[in-house]
């Protein structure tokens, strides 16, 4: 928070921005990855959210929280456009590790807001009340999906591994 | 298997690639928006959507397919000789609004059943065939007049209210073109809802405030949908919010100097963008919609007749094109549009015996088209809910109270 609006005077817009990428964004892209599945959709998102920042400038009081929600919703759009046009086909342009494959797999077995709480809260390491913020939901619905999610991603690895 | 933390924390501190260099040269989505776009669609090509309510009107850009017009008219300047109804469709019991784009007409059709829920309808711009029914909790509440409505930034937003809770809450909805789906909907607390714009940089959604007679501006985030500001209003009434050279208008009717049960005139209010803050206030005006780049003017409708303003300043910056005593004469009673041709106006004409849609040429003063506004299924003309004009294409939509919706082309 204020990182854009709190630089040094020698600092250019940009620069605060791209700090900021630096500090949020191998994190954030890693977030929306879990959440999407797809390294495509997540490079998309994040840097859709960043360009946004870019342009926008000051008008964004709260940049660091509005760069999360916007590339979860960002991610979120495409996901469903996906979903109505081709069916979802992994990149393999990325390599990932078998460990996080399953891994992604299981979350997408997760409804969107179990995921997105899941993936917020325990890979990107948001609290409660952040989480609720980026998804648009309150720290006692959060509790719950995250309740729900974490029991059902669970069984999903575990069936995957008796397999 | 590794504990389900650990390996959802590994998964948050691994490889990532650098976007930073594609950041800085990427063009962000013109629309800012996460909602897919479709195919198909003209960017740019702007219309208007006008509400009509005796003689209150609502008008709001929209983006639509050239179905009927030659666009070499628009470019032209040329404008329209004939008008004529191409169609009617029967759409719901007391439909109360309509707004174009998107490659759909959107009208709004509540349930009246006290819920404050119903179902946006949405046609095809090309034939008045329904093609979805998409149920929506909340829909403009009001009964004539339009309002409530707007295309833009890839969506559909409808505003409205629900009663089932108490205080009553006023919400606004996200349809997805794409999918004929609600995709959001976006609770702005207690309140009641007035009307709804869109530009780039937000949505912003005139309300009433919760005694329902003070008004403000909510401004919602583009792509978050998060609330980013609540600017109050001076006004006592108001179902006019518009966008236009940088700034959002408001029609904001004040008090009557002598009457406690009813409102005076209106004062144009402008909001910047850029800083949130009301910069201009003039008594007697009321915004008119303009789709014709023209630096810095805007155009507006007071006592003088139709002006063009300097949207900086306020002050005029030409004569009247049209006086409103002229205007009463010749049909021509409310300015719903200023575009490439010359202006449109919704009005009544002695020897129609009904209400109509006019077009008008700016240098001459001069009708080039007009029609009726057709007809109810009971053959009432009278009671015109809401009108929809597209000016690239030339085709105009008309709400009827009762139950229906003409299509109307301007050739």
């Amino acid at each position: 928070m204020g990182e854009v609006q709190d630089a040094p005077a020698d600092t250019s817009p940009e620069q605060a921005i791209e700090r900021l990428y630096r500090r949020l964004g191998g994190r954030m892209w890693r977030a929306v990855l879990a959440f999407a599945g797809d390294p495509e959709v997540a490079s998309d998102a994040v840097a859709e959210a960043f360009a946004q920042v870019l342009r926008r400038g000051t008008e964004i009081r709260d940049p660091e929280r509005w760069l999360w929600r916007a590339a979860f919703r960002i991610a979120a759009g495409e996901l469903k456009r996906r979903k109505r046009e081709v069916p979802m086909v992994s990149d393999d342009s990325y390599e990932m590790p078998e460990g996080d494959r399953e891994l992604v797999a299981a979350l997408s077995r997760l409804s969107e807001k179990q995921r997105a709480a899941v993936v917020l809260h325990h890979a990107a390491g948001h609290p409660l009340r952040e989480v609720a913020a980026i998804i648009g939901s309150t720290p006692g619905a959060v509790k719950v999906h995250l309740m729900r999610g974490r029991r059902r991603l669970r069984e999903l690895l575990e069936e995957n591994e008796d397999a | 298997m590794r504990d389900l933390d650990d390996r959802l924390r590994s998964f948050g501190e691994g490889r990532t690639p650098d976007l930073w260099e594609g950041i800085r040269r990427r063009e962000p989505r013109p629309e800012a928006s996460i909602r897919p776009r479709v195919p198909g669609l003209i960017a740019g090509a702007v219309a208007l959507l006008v509400a009509v309510a005796g003689l209150a009107l609502v008008v709001r850009a929209f983006q639509t397919d050239r179905t009927a017009r030659p666009a070499e008219d628009v470019e032209n300047g040329a404008g329209p000789s004939e008008a004529v109804v191409t169609g009617t469709t029967q759409v719901a019991e007391f439909p109360n609004a309509v707004a174009v784009g998107e490659g759909g007409v959107w009208i709004s059709a509540p349930r009246n059943d006290g819920s404050g829920a119903g179902d946006v309808v949405r046609l095809d711009p090309s034939t008045g065939e329904v093609i979805a029914r998409i149920p929506v909790d909340g829909l403009p509440g009001w009964e004539t007049g339009g309002g409530g409505m707007a295309v833009g930034l890839g969506s559909v937003w409808v505003t409205g209210n629900i009663y089932a809770d108490r205080p009553d809450r006023t919400i606004v909805s996200q349809i997805d073109p794409a999918t004929n789906e609600v995709a959001d909907v976006i609770d702005l607390g207690p309140g009641y809802d007035a009307d709804v714009a869109v530009d780039p940089s937000a949505i912003w959604i005139l309300v009433f405030t919760r005694d329902h007679d003070t008004l403000e501006v909510v401004r919602l985030d583009p792509v978050t949908h998060e609330e980013t500001a609540r600017i109050p209003i001076d006004g006592i009434w108001s179902q006019e919010i518009f966008v236009g050279e940088g700034a959002i208008w408001v029609n904001a009717a004040q008090p009557h100097p002598k009457y406690d049960d009813t409102v005076g005139a209106s004062t144009l209010t402008r909001i910047y963008t850029a800083t949130n803050e009301v910069t201009l206030a003039l008594p007697g005006a009321e915004f008119v919609e303009s789709t014709d780049p023209a630096d810095g003017i805007v155009w507006a409708w007071t006592h003088d007749g139709l002006v063009p303003l300097d949207a900086a300043t306020g002050d005029a910056v030409g004569d009247p094109v049209l006086s409103v005593r002229r205007s009463w004469a010749v049909g021509l009673e409310e300015p719903i549009l200023v575009d490439g041709t010359g202006a449109w106006f919704y009005g009544y004409a002695d020897d129609a015996a009904s209400w109509v849609l006019s077009h008008m040429d700016l240098e001459t003063g001069e009708v080039t088209a007009s029609a009726e506004l057709g007809a109810d299924t009971q053959g009432n003309r009278w009671w015109i809910v809401a009108a929809a004009v597209d000016p690239s294409s030339g085709v105009a939509w008309v709400v009827h109270y009762r139950d229906n919706v003409s299509r109307m082309e301007f050739r």
